[in-house]
């Protein structure tokens, strides 16, 4: 399991990143509304694996980063709604810069490589 | 509050589980949900989302890990990953931990007697209760009289218990009828078990009714002496042992501890009913009752010696003296040991910086090969404080695993300083050893350390920009700026290792002028001893002796049979030997104006002609005593140079005659006074008790004409002195059997233990030093070998284009020599400072000692030379070819 570590922590940046900006976008979604929206938002490009999607919700949650209570969805089922904290919209600033960063960088590298 | 939550947590496990479980399933029935609208069966449609969505079990544990490794995972994590980064580089980790072992370990040594020496509990129970009442007299700390504790101790209300601990001194007997040296003390019944609160281990304390005269030859001993001088004889109570000749019973052992520590072997009781005179002076010490104050207590104490100062009617006087009533603690120790003390504190603390710089400077050589790392980790969303954390939990890991090895070693060192270097024969009733409190100390700065160099390379990654470095490669990019941080460190390393070398110069430099101190006679293969008259009859009563004929022809009687002694090579009597202190003893000189109010004083001894022999004491002008100056013959006298230069500075002193009281058997006869002829000056011979005082005038009589009953002794061996001391004695015992032997000793002995503190100063602050310049040295080779791998490219360059190899070395011996001779300049600032600080505790040492300051400084600068060359030299080995297809 050490092993893993590594990776999983590199793309917790992105998937982090991925879920500010939704919950930025809409507001309060559950964690299927989540899987949805990125999935419609990259055209069918990104698909969020729900295995990864709520040990990040579960752990942004503990970092007070977004805030979550249950609710009834359209369809009259009780889900765990999410939402952005104050922290969480700090967090989302940082998160896009480093990610803006790390897309330069790429791109400098897939050009002159 | 995070941290609260998610331990919080990890006590409702189960409760979270659910609210985890819910939530899944309230996503499986949402896609279930949607692949229903979109025209699935209901078989299918749920499949396919549980299908979709994995086991639902292993993500629950996923989800509920996430949970609990942030809280404590998330920090081991942390260690486990710095653990497996040190692994992959053990050059740097084993390096890196052993220069911190290096800076904790004397830290751990030095704290751990500092803390049982001044700072622990006295461990006795509520020792917070135990009190000392102090009588000063114009603020000096003196003894308290008998009479007057015998008042506090009735008329007090604060204490629970008040026991006095008498200043006089006893002495067991050996079986040949010598003293002991180690003394007892007499205290009132009741202080060990009652006050002080240590039970007996055999035996009883002594009785509410021991210590009055008739009913006082009982005694405690220690658990030391019972088991070194009693064999542990389980039989002991109720056995005799001899303390001044006179047969004493031992009524208990006290338990093994605090009180072995303390230097007292054994102790006899004593009363001190109120109002009854007695000449004791002593230690009053006492117990506070529960909830009584300090100050309460002062303010009684002090209400009493009042009333008690107006009967005593000190008169004008009154006003010098004052008590005052302290904590008991131990404060009495020398002042010089003291500093000492706190200053080899100083040294570690400095050391263990020292230690800090090398090992961040060594991150920070590391870090520059991380960048790339921590630039991918950054871009992929982790925030500088998460990299801050991770980088300050691999300092910490690497300070913990230090901090361990430095505790091992700084126990070896405690252990070893103590038992080859004996600070005093008992610096302090608590135990000097690894406790609770030392640990304490040793995680303290430990921690410390850590997070100090470990914001080294935190400060580093947050200057990282992040398109820059995933621009440049893994090629590094030379330059001055890059290495400034480790630049400053190395300069600073080498500043404070030349503060720690000036220390350790100081104290080497009074240390050799200890030692060459000229005491005006030789010490070496001397074997000395004062002798006291048997006690005979009831103590009190003034001696009678011989006429001072007799007593000569006693002490030429004596003299002959140590002479005799197989080993002895001459033998002299005299009052006082050297280094055993002086007297100030009023005389005039024949033929000046007489000064009543402020005689001039000198240190007045007699001796035997054969005294200057024996010690090897040179004559300066005139000539020794000869066997035939004795009683009848012209009275004479000799005086040192001290003397001659003070009183007689103008006038040739071989002419000059003293005036001086009358002596004769024991008794000084101030009415008449006998005038004695300057025969011989004699070189100066430090008689005082301490190495480092002045020499004081003396005059000498000869004892032949003198016929002084009470001497001491002093022979000279050929042999080793301990071989003749068998013979020593039994020449005592047969030529004056009423005189007791008392503190026999080696001269050698008595000056070597003089030097024992600046010994154990020099030693220590020499060995720490050491490990300060080689902890530079590693911290200068490290930054220039750094210097060497990043500038690869630029010397290939270099020698491409004609550079010789030599000047390549020279360009960077260069560059480290700037940074070492800057250290060494701060250094020499602060070195000034501890000068001044050092001052005191050193001999004949300016506080800025040219000489040694020079040497040190050279010492470094040439380490520093060869730390720079080493590393240097590998750059000459560059292929310019190959460092420049490395592009």
């Amino acid at each position: 399991m050490a092993k893993n570590d590594l990776p999983k922590n590199e793309l917790q940046g992105t998937l982090d990143l991925l879920v500010f900006k939704t919950l930025a976008h809409a507001g309060s979604l559950h964690g299927y509304g989540i899987v949805q929206h990125i999935q419609r938002a990259s055209s069918e490009l990104l698909r969020v694996e729900e295995g990864s999607l709520y040990p990040a919700l579960h752990r942004m949650e503990q970092n007070g980063w977004i805030a979550s209570e249950w609710a009834l969805t359209e369809t009259n089922r009780k889900a765990k709604y999410y939402k952005l904290t104050a922290a969480g919209r700090r967090q989302l600033q940082q998160a896009e810069e480093s990610f803006d960063q790390l897309v330069k960088g790429v791109r400098a590298v897939l050009r002159y490589a | 509050m995070a941290v609260f939550r998610r331990i919080a947590n990890l006590f409702r496990r189960t409760r979270v589980d659910r609210e985890i479980d819910a939530e899944l399933q309230a996503h499986i029935a949402l896609r279930t949900d949607d692949n229903l609208a979109a025209g699935m069966s209901p078989a299918e449609a749920r499949r396919d989302a549980l299908l979709r969505f994995g086991n639902p079990t292993a993500t629950r544990e996923r989800v509920a890990a996430a949970d609990t490794s942030l809280a404590f995972a998330g920090f081991w994590r942390d260690v486990r990953f710095a653990l497996r980064q040190l692994r992959r580089s053990p050059g740097f980790a084993i390096t890196a931990i052993l220069a911190l072992a290096l800076g904790i370990g004397p830290n751990v040594a030095i704290f751990s007697i500092i803390w049982a020496t001044f700072l622990a509990p006295l461990p006795y129970p509520h020792s917070d209760q135990l009190v000392v009442i102090w009588t000063h007299y114009k603020g000096e700390r003196e003894g308290t009289r008998a009479d007057d504790y015998a008042q506090y101790a009735a008329q007090s209300r604060s204490f629970q218990r008040l026991d006095i601990e008498s200043w006089r001194v006893l002495h067991l007997t050996n079986p040949d009828h010598s003293e002991d040296d180690a003394g007892g003390v007499q205290v009132t019944p009741g202080f060990m078990t009652k006050t002080m609160g240590v039970p007996m281990a055999l035996g009883r304390d002594f009785l509410p009714d021991e210590g009055t005269p008739g009913k006082d030859h009982e005694a405690i001993i220690t658990h030391r002496i019972w088991q070194e001088r009693f064999h542990a004889d389980p039989e002991i109570v109720g056995k005799s042992i001899l303390i001044h000749d006179e047969p004493y019973m031992v009524v208990g052992v006290i338990q093994a501890g605090a009180s072995d520590r303390t230097g007292v072997p054994f102790m006899t009781p004593l009363i001190l009913p109120p109002g009854v005179h007695t000449d004791h002076f002593g230690n009053v010490i006492g117990r506070l009752k529960p909830g009584v104050t300090l100050a309460q207590a002062q303010a009684e104490i002090s209400v009493i010696d009042r009333r008690l100062a107006s009967q005593r009617n000190a008169g004008n006087d009154a006003s010098s003296w004052s008590v005052s009533v302290e904590q008991l603690k131990n404060d009495w120790l020398d002042h010089k040991l003291e500093r000492n003390l706190w200053l080899l504190l100083t040294a570690v603390g400095l050391v263990l910086l020292i230690a800090c710089a090398n090992v961040a400077n060594l991150l920070l050589a590391r870090g520059a090969s991380r960048k790339q790392e921590l630039a991918v980790r950054s871009a992929l969303g982790a925030t500088r404080g998460q990299i801050f954390v991770q980088l300050l939990t691999e300092s910490i890991t690497l300070a913990l695993l230090g901090g361990v090895i430095g505790i091992a070693m700084g126990w070896g060192i405690m252990k070893l300083s103590m038992a080859l270097l004996p600070l005093a024969k008992s610096t302090a009733e608590a135990e000097v050893g690894l406790n609770i409190s030392v640990l304490c100390f040793a995680l303290g700065i430990t921690l410390l350390a850590g997070i100090l160099f470990g914001c080294a390379p935190g400060w580093q990654a947050s200057r990282l920009n992040l398109s820059d470095t995933l621009k440049q490669g893994s090629r590094a990019v030379g330059g001055r700026h890059r290495t400034s941080g480790q630049s400053i460190l190395v300069t600073v390393e080498v500043a404070l290792a030349m503060v720690l070398l000036a220390g350790a110069g100081m104290a080497l430099h009074s240390f050799w002028n200890l030692s060459h101190i000229d005491l005006g006679f030789t010490a070496d293969r001397v074997l000395t001893a004062s002798l006291r008259p048997r006690p005979t009859g009831p103590q009190g009563g003034k001696p009678t002796f011989p006429p001072p004929e007799q007593i000569v022809v006693q002490h030429h009687q004596l003299l002959d049979r140590l002479r005799a002694v197989p080993g002895v090579s001459d033998a002299a009597l005299a009052t006082g030997i050297p280094l055993h202190g002086y007297d100030t003893f009023p005389f005039a000189v024949a033929g000046q104006p007489i000064n009543t109010a402020h005689p001039p004083v000198a240190d007045f001894e007699a001796v035997t002609p054969s005294y200057f022999g024996t010690f090897g004491i040179h004559l300066a002008r005139g000539r020794f005593f000869s066997e035939s100056d004795t009683i009848g013959t012209l009275p004479v006298i000799m005086v040192n140079e001290t003397f001659v230069r003070r009183y007689l500075a103008n006038t040739d002193p071989l002419t000059q005659r003293l005036l001086l009281p009358q002596i004769s058997s024991g008794n000084i006869d101030a009415a008449h006074t006998a005038e004695f002829q300057i025969v011989g000056v004699f070189h100066d011979v430090l008689d005082n008790e301490h190495l480092t005082g002045d020499v004081q005038p003396e005059m000498y009589i000869s004892l032949w004409q003198a016929g002084w009953p009470y001497v001491s002794f002093a022979v000279r061996t050929g042999v080793d002195p301990v071989a003749v001391t068998g013979g020593v004695r039994g020449a005592i015992a047969v030529a004056a059997p009423g005189m007791v032997i008392n503190h026999l000793e080696m001269m050698q002995e008595v000056v070597d233990e003089q030097r024992t503190g600046d010994r154990f100063g020099m030693v220590l602050f020499g060995g720490f030093a050491a490990v300060a310049l080689l902890l530079a040295a590693v911290g200068i080779y490290g930054v220039m070998a750094f210097a060497v791998a990043q500038r690869t490219h630029e010397i290939g360059l270099r020698m491409a284009l004609g550079a010789r190899r030599r000047e390549v070395v020279a360009l960077m011996v260069r560059g480290g020599m700037r940074l070492a001779l800057l250290g060494i300049g701060v250094g020499l600032a602060g070195a000034y400072g501890l000068g001044r600080l050092m001052h005191t505790t050193l001999y004949g040492v300016q506080s800025a000692d040219v000489g040694s300051l020079a040497a040190v400084a050279t010492v470094l600068f040439l380490v520093a030379v060869l730390a720079c060359w080493l590393p240097a030299r590998r750059s000459a080995a560059i292929d310019p070819m190959q460092a420049l297809r490395n592009e």
